[in-house]
Protein backbone atom coordinates (compact mmCIF):
# COMPACT_ATOMS: atom_id res chain seq x y z
CA UNK A 1 0.00 0.00 0.00
CA UNK A 2 1.45 3.35 -0.99
CA UNK A 3 0.38 6.26 1.14
CA UNK A 4 -0.20 9.66 -0.36
CA UNK A 5 2.06 12.46 0.88
CA UNK A 6 -0.75 13.89 3.04
CA UNK A 7 -1.01 10.58 4.89
CA UNK A 8 2.70 10.13 5.22
CA UNK A 9 2.95 13.57 6.76
CA UNK A 10 0.79 12.29 9.61
CA UNK A 11 3.59 9.91 10.47
CA UNK A 12 6.50 12.24 9.87
CA UNK A 13 7.19 14.95 12.35
CA UNK A 14 10.38 16.29 10.90
CA UNK A 15 9.26 17.93 7.67
CA UNK A 16 12.71 18.64 6.35
CA UNK A 17 13.73 14.98 6.39
CA UNK A 18 10.33 13.92 5.12
CA UNK A 19 10.58 16.36 2.23
CA UNK A 20 14.09 15.23 1.50
CA UNK A 21 12.96 11.59 1.33
CA UNK A 22 10.16 12.44 -1.07
CA UNK A 23 12.38 14.59 -3.23
CA UNK A 24 15.11 11.93 -3.40
CA UNK A 25 12.56 9.38 -4.52
CA UNK A 26 10.87 11.74 -6.97
CA UNK A 27 14.22 12.29 -8.70
CA UNK A 28 13.95 8.66 -9.77
CA UNK A 29 10.20 8.89 -10.46
CA UNK A 30 9.33 6.76 -7.46
CA UNK A 31 6.01 7.08 -5.64
CA UNK A 32 5.87 8.22 -2.02
CA UNK A 33 6.93 5.28 0.16
CA UNK A 34 4.63 3.08 2.19
CA UNK A 35 6.92 3.36 5.20
CA UNK A 36 10.33 4.60 6.25
CA UNK A 37 12.02 1.28 5.46
CA UNK A 38 10.76 1.27 1.90
CA UNK A 39 12.16 4.77 1.49
CA UNK A 40 15.45 3.87 3.11
CA UNK A 41 16.10 0.77 1.02
CA UNK A 42 15.22 2.52 -2.23
CA UNK A 43 17.34 5.56 -1.46
CA UNK A 44 20.21 3.32 -0.41
CA UNK A 45 20.23 1.63 -3.82
CA UNK A 46 19.89 4.89 -5.76
CA UNK A 47 22.73 6.53 -3.87
CA UNK A 48 24.93 3.48 -4.20
CA UNK A 49 24.37 3.33 -7.94
CA UNK A 50 24.86 7.07 -8.19
CA UNK A 51 28.17 6.82 -6.40
CA UNK A 52 29.53 4.63 -9.18
CA UNK A 53 30.63 1.96 -6.72
CA UNK A 54 28.81 -0.75 -8.67
CA UNK A 55 30.91 -0.07 -11.76
CA UNK A 56 32.91 -3.23 -12.25
CA UNK A 57 33.59 -3.86 -8.58
CA UNK A 58 33.93 -7.39 -7.21
CA UNK A 59 30.91 -9.13 -5.72
CA UNK A 60 32.04 -9.07 -2.11
CA UNK A 61 32.76 -5.33 -2.23
CA UNK A 62 29.40 -4.61 -3.86
CA UNK A 63 27.57 -6.60 -1.17
CA UNK A 64 29.44 -4.81 1.59
CA UNK A 65 28.75 -1.41 0.05
CA UNK A 66 25.07 -2.22 -0.44
CA UNK A 67 24.56 -3.35 3.14
CA UNK A 68 26.46 -0.35 4.45
CA UNK A 69 24.25 1.89 2.35
CA UNK A 70 21.11 0.14 3.69
CA UNK A 71 22.27 0.62 7.26
CA UNK A 72 23.05 4.30 6.83
CA UNK A 73 19.88 5.10 4.88
CA UNK A 74 17.81 3.43 7.61
CA UNK A 75 19.38 5.66 10.23
CA UNK A 76 18.62 8.77 8.22
CA UNK A 77 15.08 7.84 7.18
CA UNK A 78 14.05 6.69 10.63
CA UNK A 79 14.81 10.21 11.82
CA UNK A 80 11.70 11.23 9.90
CA UNK A 81 9.63 9.11 12.26
CA UNK A 82 8.14 10.43 15.50
CA UNK A 83 10.69 11.02 18.26
CA UNK A 84 9.45 8.00 20.21
CA UNK A 85 11.03 5.73 17.66
CA UNK A 86 14.21 3.98 18.53
CA UNK A 87 16.40 3.91 15.49
CA UNK A 88 18.70 1.37 17.06
CA UNK A 89 16.03 -1.23 16.48
CA UNK A 90 15.84 -0.86 12.76
CA UNK A 91 18.72 -2.91 11.57
CA UNK A 92 20.27 -6.06 12.89
CA UNK A 93 22.76 -8.53 11.62
CA UNK A 94 23.21 -12.17 12.50
CA UNK A 95 26.64 -13.24 11.42
CA UNK A 96 26.89 -16.78 10.19
CA UNK A 97 30.50 -16.85 11.30
CA UNK A 98 29.52 -16.45 14.91
CA UNK A 99 29.59 -19.27 17.43
CA UNK A 100 27.44 -22.22 16.59
CA UNK A 101 27.75 -22.05 12.86
CA UNK A 102 29.32 -24.52 10.57
CA UNK A 103 31.18 -23.22 7.67
CA UNK A 104 32.98 -20.33 6.18
CA UNK A 105 31.43 -18.10 3.64
CA UNK A 106 30.82 -19.57 0.24
CA UNK A 107 31.79 -16.42 -1.58
CA UNK A 108 31.15 -13.60 0.88
CA UNK A 109 28.61 -12.19 -1.56
CA UNK A 110 25.48 -13.96 -0.33
CA UNK A 111 23.11 -12.77 2.36
CA UNK A 112 19.56 -13.19 3.58
CA UNK A 113 17.31 -10.22 4.21
CA UNK A 114 14.34 -10.45 6.56
CA UNK A 115 11.80 -7.67 6.60
CA UNK A 116 9.69 -7.93 9.69
CA UNK A 117 6.22 -6.46 9.70
CA UNK A 118 5.20 -7.56 13.14
CA UNK A 119 6.19 -10.32 15.52
CA UNK A 120 4.20 -12.89 13.62
CA UNK A 121 4.74 -11.85 10.01
CA UNK A 122 7.89 -11.32 8.02
CA UNK A 123 9.22 -11.68 4.52
CA UNK A 124 12.56 -13.19 3.70
CA UNK A 125 14.73 -13.37 0.62
CA UNK A 126 18.22 -14.56 -0.20
CA UNK A 127 20.55 -12.68 -2.51
CA UNK A 128 23.74 -13.77 -4.22
CA UNK A 129 25.55 -10.83 -5.81
CA UNK A 130 26.71 -11.25 -9.39
CA UNK A 131 28.72 -8.89 -11.49
CA UNK A 132 26.70 -8.49 -14.67
CA UNK A 133 28.90 -6.18 -16.65
CA UNK A 134 27.76 -7.11 -20.10
CA UNK A 135 25.76 -5.32 -22.76
CA UNK A 136 23.35 -8.21 -23.31
CA UNK A 137 22.46 -8.73 -19.65
CA UNK A 138 24.22 -11.86 -18.52
CA UNK A 139 26.25 -13.24 -15.64
CA UNK A 140 28.56 -16.16 -15.14
CA UNK A 141 26.82 -18.95 -13.25
CA UNK A 142 29.77 -21.33 -13.39
CA UNK A 143 31.40 -20.06 -10.20
CA UNK A 144 32.60 -22.86 -7.94
CA UNK A 145 31.87 -22.45 -4.25
CA UNK A 146 34.89 -23.52 -2.20
CA UNK A 147 34.89 -26.56 0.05
CA UNK A 148 33.96 -25.90 3.67
CA UNK A 149 33.91 -28.09 6.77
CA UNK A 150 30.69 -29.56 5.46
CA UNK A 151 30.32 -28.74 1.80
CA UNK A 152 32.49 -30.14 -0.95
CA UNK A 153 33.65 -27.81 -3.71
CA UNK A 154 30.62 -27.50 -5.94
CA UNK A 155 28.74 -25.29 -8.34
CA UNK A 156 27.52 -22.16 -6.59
CA UNK A 157 24.03 -22.75 -7.96
CA UNK A 158 23.97 -26.28 -6.52
CA UNK A 159 24.96 -24.99 -3.10
CA UNK A 160 22.50 -22.13 -3.17
CA UNK A 161 19.77 -24.55 -4.16
CA UNK A 162 20.64 -26.95 -1.34
CA UNK A 163 20.76 -24.12 1.19
CA UNK A 164 17.26 -23.09 0.13
CA UNK A 165 16.17 -26.68 0.59
CA UNK A 166 17.69 -26.73 4.09
CA UNK A 167 15.78 -23.57 4.96
CA UNK A 168 12.51 -24.91 3.63
CA UNK A 169 12.90 -28.19 5.47
CA UNK A 170 12.57 -26.17 8.68
CA UNK A 171 9.21 -24.83 7.49
CA UNK A 172 6.41 -26.98 8.83
CA UNK A 173 4.05 -26.68 5.88
CA UNK A 174 6.68 -27.12 3.17
CA UNK A 175 4.97 -29.37 0.67
CA UNK A 176 6.86 -31.11 -2.10
CA UNK A 177 5.95 -28.54 -4.75
CA UNK A 178 7.29 -25.76 -2.53
CA UNK A 179 10.74 -27.34 -2.67
CA UNK A 180 10.76 -27.37 -6.45
CA UNK A 181 13.17 -24.92 -8.07
CA UNK A 182 10.29 -23.24 -9.82
CA UNK A 183 8.84 -22.32 -6.43
CA UNK A 184 12.05 -20.75 -5.18
CA UNK A 185 11.33 -17.26 -6.31
CA UNK A 186 12.69 -15.85 -3.06
CA UNK A 187 16.36 -16.64 -3.70
CA UNK A 188 17.91 -14.34 -6.25
CA UNK A 189 21.03 -13.71 -8.18
CA UNK A 190 21.45 -9.99 -7.52
CA UNK A 191 22.97 -8.81 -10.77
CA UNK A 192 24.61 -5.40 -10.62
CA UNK A 193 25.64 -3.34 -13.58
CA UNK A 194 27.02 0.17 -13.96
CA UNK A 195 23.83 1.98 -13.03
CA UNK A 196 21.35 -0.83 -12.46
CA UNK A 197 20.62 -3.76 -10.17
CA UNK A 198 18.39 -6.65 -11.14
CA UNK A 199 17.10 -9.74 -9.39
CA UNK A 200 17.06 -13.02 -11.21
CA UNK A 201 15.18 -15.54 -9.03
CA UNK A 202 16.22 -19.18 -9.02
CA UNK A 203 12.71 -20.01 -10.18
CA UNK A 204 13.56 -18.34 -13.49
CA UNK A 205 16.72 -20.36 -13.89
CA UNK A 206 15.46 -23.79 -14.77
CA UNK A 207 18.01 -23.50 -17.58
CA UNK A 208 20.68 -24.04 -14.91
CA UNK A 209 18.82 -27.04 -13.56
CA UNK A 210 18.65 -28.43 -17.08
CA UNK A 211 22.35 -27.87 -17.67
CA UNK A 212 23.33 -29.53 -14.41
CA UNK A 213 20.90 -32.40 -15.05
CA UNK A 214 22.67 -32.77 -18.37
CA UNK A 215 25.95 -32.91 -16.44
CA UNK A 216 27.46 -29.85 -18.03
CA UNK A 217 28.72 -26.58 -16.52
CA UNK A 218 26.07 -23.92 -15.80
CA UNK A 219 28.12 -21.52 -17.94
CA UNK A 220 26.83 -18.02 -18.62
CA UNK A 221 23.17 -17.06 -18.28
CA UNK A 222 21.48 -14.37 -20.32
CA UNK A 223 19.10 -13.58 -17.50
CA UNK A 224 17.10 -11.04 -19.46
CA UNK A 225 15.77 -13.91 -21.55
CA UNK A 226 13.90 -15.10 -18.45
CA UNK A 227 11.63 -13.43 -15.89
CA UNK A 228 13.62 -10.99 -13.79
CA UNK A 229 12.93 -8.00 -11.58
CA UNK A 230 14.35 -4.65 -10.74
CA UNK A 231 16.01 -4.93 -7.32
CA UNK A 232 14.36 -1.73 -6.12
CA UNK A 233 10.91 -3.13 -6.94
CA UNK A 234 11.73 -6.28 -5.00
CA UNK A 235 12.66 -4.16 -1.99
CA UNK A 236 9.43 -2.18 -2.28
CA UNK A 237 7.47 -5.45 -2.49
CA UNK A 238 9.14 -6.68 0.69
CA UNK A 239 8.14 -3.54 2.57
CA UNK A 240 4.52 -3.71 1.42
CA UNK A 241 2.52 -3.85 4.63
CA UNK A 242 -0.40 -5.77 3.18
CA UNK A 243 -0.04 -9.22 4.67
CA UNK A 244 0.33 -11.85 2.01
CA UNK A 245 2.63 -13.21 -0.64
CA UNK A 246 4.72 -10.72 -2.58
CA UNK A 247 6.78 -11.57 -5.66
CA UNK A 248 10.39 -12.26 -4.79
CA UNK A 249 9.80 -13.02 -1.11
CA UNK A 250 9.15 -15.98 1.14
CA UNK A 251 6.29 -15.22 3.51
CA UNK A 252 6.87 -16.25 7.12
CA UNK A 253 3.46 -16.25 8.69
CA UNK A 254 4.04 -16.94 12.36
CA UNK A 255 6.68 -16.25 14.97
CA UNK A 256 7.71 -19.91 14.87
CA UNK A 257 8.16 -19.74 11.09
CA UNK A 258 10.28 -16.62 11.45
CA UNK A 259 12.38 -18.28 14.12
CA UNK A 260 12.72 -21.46 12.09
CA UNK A 261 13.89 -19.48 9.06
CA UNK A 262 16.51 -17.66 11.08
CA UNK A 263 17.62 -20.85 12.77
CA UNK A 264 18.17 -22.56 9.42
CA UNK A 265 19.47 -19.60 7.47
CA UNK A 266 21.86 -18.42 10.18
CA UNK A 267 24.14 -21.34 9.42
CA UNK A 268 24.16 -20.62 5.74
CA UNK A 269 24.11 -16.89 5.22
CA UNK A 270 24.71 -13.62 7.00
CA UNK A 271 21.23 -12.47 7.90
CA UNK A 272 20.18 -8.84 7.89
CA UNK A 273 16.95 -7.96 9.58
CA UNK A 274 15.00 -4.76 9.25
CA UNK A 275 11.63 -3.65 10.54
CA UNK A 276 9.01 -1.56 8.78
CA UNK A 277 7.96 -0.05 12.09
CA UNK A 278 10.85 1.09 14.26
CA UNK A 279 8.53 1.88 17.16
CA UNK A 280 7.53 -1.73 17.65
CA UNK A 281 9.09 -3.91 20.27
CA UNK A 282 11.44 -6.21 18.51
CA UNK A 283 11.71 -9.72 19.85
CA UNK A 284 15.24 -11.02 19.27
CA UNK A 285 15.34 -13.92 16.85
CA UNK A 286 18.55 -15.51 18.02
CA UNK A 287 18.66 -15.89 21.74
CA UNK A 288 22.38 -16.24 22.17
CA UNK A 289 23.14 -13.09 20.29
CA UNK A 290 24.21 -10.35 22.66
CA UNK A 291 23.10 -6.94 21.43
CA UNK A 292 24.04 -4.13 23.81
CA UNK A 293 21.42 -1.46 24.52
CA UNK A 294 21.60 1.74 22.48
CA UNK A 295 23.08 3.78 25.32
CA UNK A 296 25.77 1.18 25.84
CA UNK A 297 26.60 1.20 22.14
CA UNK A 298 26.88 5.01 22.18
CA UNK A 299 29.13 4.84 25.25
CA UNK A 300 31.41 2.29 23.57
CA UNK A 301 31.65 4.34 20.38
CA UNK A 302 32.33 7.55 22.32
CA UNK A 303 34.97 5.82 24.36
CA UNK A 304 36.74 4.74 21.19
CA UNK A 305 36.72 8.36 19.97
CA UNK A 306 38.81 9.63 22.91
CA UNK A 307 42.47 10.18 22.31
CA UNK A 308 44.77 8.06 24.41
CA UNK A 309 46.13 11.21 26.16
CA UNK A 310 42.67 11.97 27.46
CA UNK A 311 42.09 8.66 29.17
CA UNK A 312 45.57 7.46 30.00
CA UNK A 313 47.98 9.14 32.44
CA UNK A 314 50.51 11.26 30.58
CA UNK A 315 53.96 9.77 31.09
CA UNK A 316 56.32 12.26 32.70
CA UNK A 317 59.71 12.15 30.96
CA UNK A 318 62.59 11.21 33.25
CA UNK A 319 64.70 14.20 34.13
CA UNK A 320 68.30 14.09 33.06
CA UNK A 321 70.85 14.95 35.71
CA UNK A 322 71.80 18.62 35.67
CA UNK A 323 68.68 19.68 33.80
CA UNK A 324 66.40 20.10 36.85
CA UNK A 325 66.25 23.87 36.48
CA UNK A 326 65.16 23.60 32.82
CA UNK A 327 62.37 21.11 33.45
CA UNK A 328 59.01 22.74 34.23
CA UNK A 329 57.91 22.32 37.81
CA UNK A 330 54.27 21.92 36.75
CA UNK A 331 52.73 20.28 33.67
CA UNK A 332 51.80 22.53 30.73
CA UNK A 333 48.48 24.35 30.94
CA UNK A 334 46.74 21.93 28.60
CA UNK A 335 47.65 19.02 30.85
CA UNK A 336 46.58 21.01 33.92
CA UNK A 337 43.15 21.38 32.35
CA UNK A 338 42.75 17.62 32.46
CA UNK A 339 44.38 17.16 35.80
CA UNK A 340 42.67 19.97 37.82
CA UNK A 341 39.29 18.45 37.54
CA UNK A 342 37.53 19.12 40.83
CA UNK A 343 35.82 22.33 41.82
CA UNK A 344 38.31 22.98 44.64
CA UNK A 345 41.18 22.45 42.28
CA UNK A 346 39.70 24.83 39.76
CA UNK A 347 39.15 27.43 42.50
CA UNK A 348 42.75 27.00 43.63
CA UNK A 349 43.99 27.41 40.08
CA UNK A 350 41.92 30.57 39.62
CA UNK A 351 43.33 32.00 42.86
CA UNK A 352 46.84 31.22 41.68
CA UNK A 353 46.18 32.86 38.34
CA UNK A 354 44.74 35.91 40.12
CA UNK A 355 47.74 35.99 42.40
CA UNK A 356 50.15 35.71 39.48
CA UNK A 357 48.25 38.41 37.62
CA UNK A 358 48.56 40.75 40.61
CA UNK A 359 52.28 40.06 40.85
CA UNK A 360 52.61 40.59 37.12
CA UNK A 361 50.84 43.96 37.35
CA UNK A 362 52.95 44.96 40.34
CA UNK A 363 56.00 44.02 38.34
CA UNK A 364 54.73 46.10 35.41
CA UNK A 365 54.24 49.03 37.75
CA UNK A 366 57.72 48.56 39.10
CA UNK A 367 59.11 48.29 35.63
CA UNK A 368 57.32 51.49 34.69
CA UNK A 369 58.77 53.39 37.58
CA UNK A 370 62.34 52.28 37.39
CA UNK A 371 62.90 49.69 34.71
CA UNK A 372 66.61 49.36 34.86
CA UNK A 373 67.27 50.17 38.48
CA UNK A 374 68.28 46.62 39.43
CA UNK B 1 11.08 -42.12 13.82
CA UNK B 2 13.45 -43.46 16.40
CA UNK B 3 17.16 -43.14 15.91
CA UNK B 4 17.40 -46.74 14.73
CA UNK B 5 14.48 -46.35 12.31
CA UNK B 6 15.93 -43.17 10.85
CA UNK B 7 19.39 -44.71 10.53
CA UNK B 8 17.97 -47.72 8.72
CA UNK B 9 15.78 -45.62 6.46
CA UNK B 10 18.63 -43.32 5.47
CA UNK B 11 20.95 -46.24 4.86
CA UNK B 12 18.42 -47.60 2.39
CA UNK B 13 18.50 -44.36 0.40
CA UNK B 14 22.30 -44.22 0.51
CA UNK B 15 22.87 -41.87 3.42
CA UNK B 16 24.72 -42.50 6.68
CA UNK B 17 23.97 -40.54 9.83
CA UNK B 18 26.28 -40.44 12.83
CA UNK B 19 26.62 -38.67 16.11
CA UNK B 20 29.43 -36.23 15.48
CA UNK B 21 29.78 -33.12 17.62
CA UNK B 22 30.75 -29.92 15.83
CA UNK B 23 29.94 -26.88 17.94
CA UNK B 24 26.14 -26.94 18.40
CA UNK B 25 25.65 -29.67 15.85
CA UNK B 26 25.46 -33.20 17.16
CA UNK B 27 24.50 -35.12 14.04
CA UNK B 28 26.15 -35.39 10.66
CA UNK B 29 24.96 -37.12 7.53
CA UNK B 30 27.02 -38.15 4.52
CA UNK B 31 26.66 -40.31 1.43
CA UNK B 32 27.45 -43.89 2.38
CA UNK B 33 31.19 -44.39 2.16
CA UNK B 34 31.97 -40.67 1.74
CA UNK B 35 34.79 -39.27 3.91
CA UNK B 36 33.06 -35.97 4.73
CA UNK B 37 29.57 -35.18 6.00
CA UNK B 38 27.40 -33.18 3.63
CA UNK B 39 25.00 -31.84 6.23
CA UNK B 40 25.00 -31.28 9.96
CA UNK B 41 22.03 -31.04 12.27
CA UNK B 42 21.46 -29.84 15.80
CA UNK B 43 19.01 -32.58 16.63
CA UNK B 44 17.94 -35.90 15.23
CA UNK B 45 14.52 -34.35 14.64
CA UNK B 46 16.10 -31.70 12.38
CA UNK B 47 17.83 -34.47 10.43
CA UNK B 48 14.60 -36.39 10.11
CA UNK B 49 12.75 -33.27 8.92
CA UNK B 50 15.34 -32.56 6.27
CA UNK B 51 15.65 -36.07 4.87
CA UNK B 52 11.92 -36.74 4.98
CA UNK B 53 11.14 -33.55 3.07
CA UNK B 54 14.01 -34.14 0.71
CA UNK B 55 12.90 -37.73 0.06
CA UNK B 56 9.33 -36.66 -0.60
CA UNK B 57 10.58 -33.91 -2.93
CA UNK B 58 12.66 -36.43 -4.89
CA UNK B 59 9.61 -38.62 -5.20
CA UNK B 60 7.62 -35.64 -6.47
CA UNK B 61 10.38 -34.73 -8.92
CA UNK B 62 10.63 -38.29 -10.23
CA UNK B 63 6.89 -38.36 -10.76
CA UNK B 64 7.02 -34.98 -12.52
CA UNK B 65 9.77 -36.14 -14.89
CA UNK B 66 8.05 -39.43 -15.59
CA UNK B 67 4.64 -37.93 -16.24
CA UNK B 68 5.85 -34.97 -18.28
CA UNK B 69 7.82 -37.26 -20.59
CA UNK B 70 4.81 -39.54 -20.97
CA UNK B 71 2.50 -36.62 -21.71
CA UNK B 72 4.93 -35.05 -24.18
CA UNK B 73 5.51 -38.39 -25.91
CA UNK B 74 1.77 -38.97 -26.22
CA UNK B 75 1.35 -35.83 -28.28
CA UNK B 76 4.72 -35.93 -30.01
CA UNK B 77 6.64 -39.22 -30.05
CA UNK B 78 9.64 -37.43 -31.55
CA UNK B 79 10.22 -35.71 -28.24
CA UNK B 80 11.93 -38.87 -26.96
CA UNK B 81 14.78 -38.33 -29.41
CA UNK B 82 14.98 -34.67 -28.43
CA UNK B 83 15.21 -35.58 -24.75
CA UNK B 84 17.88 -38.15 -25.42
CA UNK B 85 19.93 -35.62 -27.39
CA UNK B 86 19.48 -33.00 -24.69
CA UNK B 87 20.65 -35.44 -22.01
CA UNK B 88 23.80 -36.26 -23.96
CA UNK B 89 26.50 -33.88 -22.62
CA UNK B 90 28.40 -34.11 -25.88
CA UNK B 91 25.58 -32.43 -27.81
CA UNK B 92 24.60 -28.76 -27.53
CA UNK B 93 20.89 -29.56 -27.69
CA UNK B 94 18.69 -27.51 -25.37
CA UNK B 95 15.91 -28.74 -23.12
CA UNK B 96 13.00 -29.68 -25.39
CA UNK B 97 10.23 -27.03 -25.26
CA UNK B 98 7.62 -29.79 -25.64
CA UNK B 99 8.77 -31.20 -22.33
CA UNK B 100 8.48 -27.81 -20.58
CA UNK B 101 4.97 -27.42 -21.94
CA UNK B 102 4.00 -30.90 -20.83
CA UNK B 103 5.40 -30.26 -17.33
CA UNK B 104 3.39 -27.07 -17.08
CA UNK B 105 0.18 -28.97 -17.90
CA UNK B 106 0.61 -31.70 -15.29
CA UNK B 107 -2.29 -32.23 -12.89
CA UNK B 108 -1.84 -31.32 -9.24
CA UNK B 109 0.48 -33.72 -7.45
CA UNK B 110 -0.93 -35.80 -4.65
CA UNK B 111 1.51 -37.39 -2.28
CA UNK B 112 1.19 -41.18 -2.39
CA UNK B 113 -0.15 -42.66 0.82
CA UNK B 114 2.78 -45.04 1.16
CA UNK B 115 5.39 -42.48 0.22
CA UNK B 116 8.11 -43.99 2.42
CA UNK B 117 7.79 -47.31 0.67
CA UNK B 118 7.87 -45.50 -2.70
CA UNK B 119 11.06 -43.64 -1.79
CA UNK B 120 12.76 -46.88 -0.89
CA UNK B 121 11.56 -48.38 -4.16
CA UNK B 122 12.96 -45.40 -6.06
CA UNK B 123 16.32 -45.79 -4.30
CA UNK B 124 16.42 -49.49 -5.13
CA UNK B 125 15.84 -48.61 -8.80
CA UNK B 126 18.01 -45.51 -9.16
CA UNK B 127 20.65 -45.89 -6.47
CA UNK B 128 21.57 -43.39 -3.72
CA UNK B 129 19.28 -40.39 -3.54
CA UNK B 130 21.48 -37.82 -1.83
CA UNK B 131 22.50 -36.04 -5.06
CA UNK B 132 19.41 -34.29 -6.36
CA UNK B 133 20.89 -33.69 -9.82
CA UNK B 134 22.18 -37.20 -10.32
CA UNK B 135 18.78 -38.53 -9.28
CA UNK B 136 17.03 -36.29 -11.78
CA UNK B 137 19.35 -37.49 -14.52
CA UNK B 138 18.69 -41.07 -13.56
CA UNK B 139 14.95 -40.38 -13.62
CA UNK B 140 15.15 -39.06 -17.17
CA UNK B 141 17.12 -42.10 -18.30
CA UNK B 142 14.79 -44.48 -16.50
CA UNK B 143 11.75 -43.04 -18.24
CA UNK B 144 13.54 -42.95 -21.60
CA UNK B 145 14.39 -46.62 -21.16
CA UNK B 146 10.66 -47.33 -21.03
CA UNK B 147 10.50 -45.82 -24.50
CA UNK B 148 13.39 -47.93 -25.73
CA UNK B 149 16.58 -46.12 -24.74
CA UNK B 150 18.96 -48.30 -22.80
CA UNK B 151 22.05 -46.17 -23.09
CA UNK B 152 21.01 -42.60 -23.57
CA UNK B 153 24.53 -41.27 -23.10
CA UNK B 154 25.56 -42.84 -26.40
CA UNK B 155 22.25 -42.14 -28.06
CA UNK B 156 21.53 -45.82 -28.73
CA UNK B 157 17.89 -46.53 -28.72
CA UNK B 158 16.35 -49.93 -28.75
CA UNK B 159 12.96 -49.63 -30.34
CA UNK B 160 10.03 -51.38 -28.80
CA UNK B 161 6.94 -52.37 -30.74
CA UNK B 162 6.07 -53.92 -34.04
CA UNK B 163 8.10 -51.65 -36.29
CA UNK B 164 11.27 -51.72 -34.23
CA UNK B 165 13.19 -53.48 -36.98
CA UNK B 166 12.00 -51.14 -39.74
CA UNK B 167 14.79 -48.62 -39.25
Amino acid sequence: MTLQPETVSDLVTTPTIHDWILSELSIFDRSPPANYLSAALQIAVFHLLGSGISNDVDEESFTAALLGSFCEACQVCVAAMPPASNSSLTWRRHNKNSSGTLGESATGADFALIIRHNNSFARAAVFQAKNGQSDVGSFKASHLSPATKVDPEEQQFVRLRRYCHCILSGKEDAEEALLDLQSIGWAHYLVYENYATYCCPLSSLTILEHRISKDISPGTVRYKDYPYFNFVDILVNGCNQEIGVQPGWLSLESSSEITAFVKSAADLFDIYEAHVDPTMDWVPLIEERNIPPQQEKIRLIKESLLLPSAILPVPVPAREPGLESKAPSTPPASQQDFQLATRDERRLRKAREHDNKGKFLEGRKGLGRNPRKD
Amino acid sequence: MTRIELTQFLRQIGVAINKEQEKNYRWASRPLGAPKPILRFRTLKDAENFWMKYGRYILYKASQIDESISKAADSNPGVIDSIARWLDPSTPDAYPPDLSEAAARLPEYHRPQRWKRDILKLASELGPLHDEWAVQRACYYRTLSRYGYHDASTGNRERLGDNADDT
